[in-house]
């Protein structure tokens, strides 16, 4: 080949490698993962050097321990949101049977149905089976996916197709109106739920509005959802009506709960331990200490596709989570840490004597002077905090996202309690960003999974 | 290819990984990006200035998979930033001697300019896809530039010493 051509070819590679880089294409992805695949031998060239940085030594027992522990109080998070799940007035507990169940993330390409997962196999669970959260209405069982390993597909309120029931009722909780409601209310931003049919137009702006089930009943036990919140009515500027939720379902829903007659098939419902329990986490090792650009925030670890990783899988060092997967050949993996802009992850926060807070999507806004975290809250809401302006919180990993099991320790931060969205992950609490090269962890995808 | 160039580009390839590992590594212990220097980029410069004309383009194809192949960025985007790099020294080696410490300097800090742009367009994709804004701030870029281009002038010369590396320059070298 001339030098002329062999310029032109490079030209060509460079244009090629630009553009997709900008504009990535999926169907590609698994080519171009081959195709990098032996550049791992590459890396493997700094092995020398890792070995010098101690990377090559393994943790002692004292941090395997720590890690145990620090499992074990993600637990209380698990257990403590399950119980947040369940409702609390006494009137919508009494004569159901309730099925706590983990939200696992939404299906493939719908993005109001849900993936949740019931302790033990889904014995007793019918289609239609009503599923709420707290005291509010979250939708319908929709699908049983996996018998065996519990898992369910639920159909959200949100969806156009859903159609719920409802009553409006007065000051005084007397019933006004009958409303269906299902869908989003598409002519405005703020994500309301759509009413397809009112049965008055003597309606007030602020009315609480309840489940109640048609008469006769969609599903058989379709009424398990009566009484439970909705929202409160709102005037839309085109004269319509909608329903302003008191859940959000796009960010705040970690844990469920299934709806069953009192009498129901099912036993005592016993909890899944917690996230570290579970044998998908692999043992690894980085491959290297930090990105040599010094613009992204990561490293690289010793496992790929061929050891069940996927891209968006977790990755836990000393005690913390560190950050996910961002990209993945067949034997190693890139890692993007916590404090790369833009890594985005599903928390929950917990303080003492509070109730956990189910926080949904924060974004990453990079690493602060002090060596912390900034991280965007996306839908920020006020917060009880007893004159603070600030709340000292624990933050925990929440369900929803495929590959995130929730309860992983994130580090200590600062939550605004006045409806400011930006949130401080402190350095100095236990674990931040501080990996050991030769203690990794990382979470294998189940089948069935299919992390972002 | 001849045994010599062989060895020449393996050994090219183990220091390029040993470069891009101690960058990591400086990162990783809390050195800021804005005084980081792209010793990478400057190996690249050193040889091209020094290597024959059919071996440098093999010698830079090396240092971009390599490079490529440590990036927390996707291969793709580091690949086309090293590419485009060797390109424009491959292009701009026919008017300019880059054993000019000057010179070496000067296209040391252009070209670590660019690279930063380039990074600095592909995170904006990605940040902007994960709702937050955009920060297009360019100062830290000009440190980064200034800092490989004071690393130019101070190590080109040892670079151009590193062991293995002879079997790529060209004979007046």
């Amino acid at each position: 080949m001339n030098r002329s051509r062999a310029l032109g070819v490079w030209l060509l590679l460079c244009c090629a490698a630009a553009w997709l880089s900008v504009r990535p294409a999926r169907v590609l992805t698994p080519a171009f993962d081959s195709a990098f695949a032996p550049l791992r031998a590459c890396v493997d060239l700094a092995a020398p050097a890792l070995l010098l940085c101690g990377g090559g030594m393994r943790a002692d027992a004292a941090d395997a321990r720590r890690t145990l522990l620090e499992g074990a109080k993600s637990s209380d998070v698990r257990r403590a949101l399950a119980r947040l799940a369940e409702p609390a007035a006494a009137h919508l507990r009494a004569g159901r049977h309730l099925v706590p169940a983990e939200v696992l993330q939404r299906a493939e390409g719908a993005r109001d149905v849900l993936s949740v997962r019931v302790p033990g196999e889904a014995i007793g669970i019918e289609l239609g089976d009503p599923v709420v959260c707290g005291d509010a209405y979250v939708g319908r069982v929709s699908a049983i996916e996996n018998f065996e390993l519990g898992r369910i597909s639920v159909e959200l309120v949100t969806d156009p197709a859903h159609g719920a029931g409802a009553l409006v009722l007065d000051a005084a909780g007397l019933p006004v109106a009958r409303l269906v409601v299902g869908g989003l209310y598409a002519r405005s931003r703020a994500r309301n739920l759509a009413v397809a049919v009112a049965s008055s137009s003597e309606l007030a702006e602020g009315s609480a509005v309840r489940v109640a089930s048609s008469a006769p009943p969609l599903y058989e036990r379709e009424a398990l959802a009566d009484g439970f919140v909705l929202g409160r009515l709102k005037s839309e500027a085109d004269g319509a009506w909608s329903v302003e939720p008191v859940l959000d379902y796009e960010n705040g829903l970690s844990q469920v709960c299934v709806l069953l007659p009192e009498r129901s098939a099912r036993g005592e419902e016993v909890l899944a331990e917690h996230a570290l329990s579970d044998a998908r986490w692999l043992s690894t090792r980085a491959l290297t200490l930090g990105d040599p650009g010094g613009v992204r925030s990561g490293f690289l670890i010793a496992a790929g596709v061929q050891d069940g990783v996927e891209s968006g899988a977790v990755v836990w060092s000393r005690g913390a989570l560190v950050g996910r997967v961002d990209g993945v050949s067949r034997w190693y993996a890139r890692v993007r840490r916590l404090d790369d802009p833009g890594c985005a992850i599903l928390a929950v926060a917990s303080a003492q004597g509070l109730e956990p807070i189910v926080l949904g999507r924060l974004v990453s806004l990079g690493s602060t002077t002090s060596g912390g975290v900034r991280l965007r809250w996306l839908r920020p809401r006020v917060i009880a905090g007893d004159g603070l302006e600030q709340l000292q919180v624990d933050l925990y990993t929440g369900s929803g996202e495929a590959g995130l099991p929730s309860g992983l320790y994130l580090g200590r931060a600062l939550l605004p309690v006045d409806g400011g969205d930006e949130i401080a992950l402190l350095r100095g609490s236990e674990g931040l960003l501080d990996v050991d090269p030769a203690e990794i962890w990382v979470r294998q995808t189940a089948a069935g999974e299919t992390p972002r | 290819m001849s045994a010599k160039l062989l060895f020449g580009l393996l050994a090219l390839a183990l220091w390029t990984s040993w470069l891009c590992f101690a960058q990591g590594a400086l990162v990783a212990l809390g050195w800021p990006s804005a005084l980081l220097p792209d010793l990478v980029l400057v190996l690249a410069i050193v040889l091209s200035a020094r290597a024959s004309e059919g071996r440098a383009l093999a010698a830079l194809f090396v240092i971009a998979l390599v490079r490529a192949a440590f990036g927390v960025e996707g291969p793709l985007a580091v690949l086309a930033a090293f590419l485009a790099a060797g390109l424009a020294l491959e292009w701009l080696r026919r008017w300019f001697d880059f054993r000019d410490p000057f010179l070496c300097a000067s296209s040391a800090f252009a070209l670590s300019l660019l690279l930063g742009a380039w990074w600095r367009v592909v995170s904006a994709g990605r940040v902007w896809r994960a709702g937050i804004a955009v920060d297009w701030g360019f100062t830290p870029l000009l440190g980064a530039a200034a800092v490989t281009a004071v690393a130019a002038l101070a190590l080109a010369p040892l670079l151009a010493r590193l062991p293995g590396l002879r079997g790529l320059w060209r004979r007046a070298a």
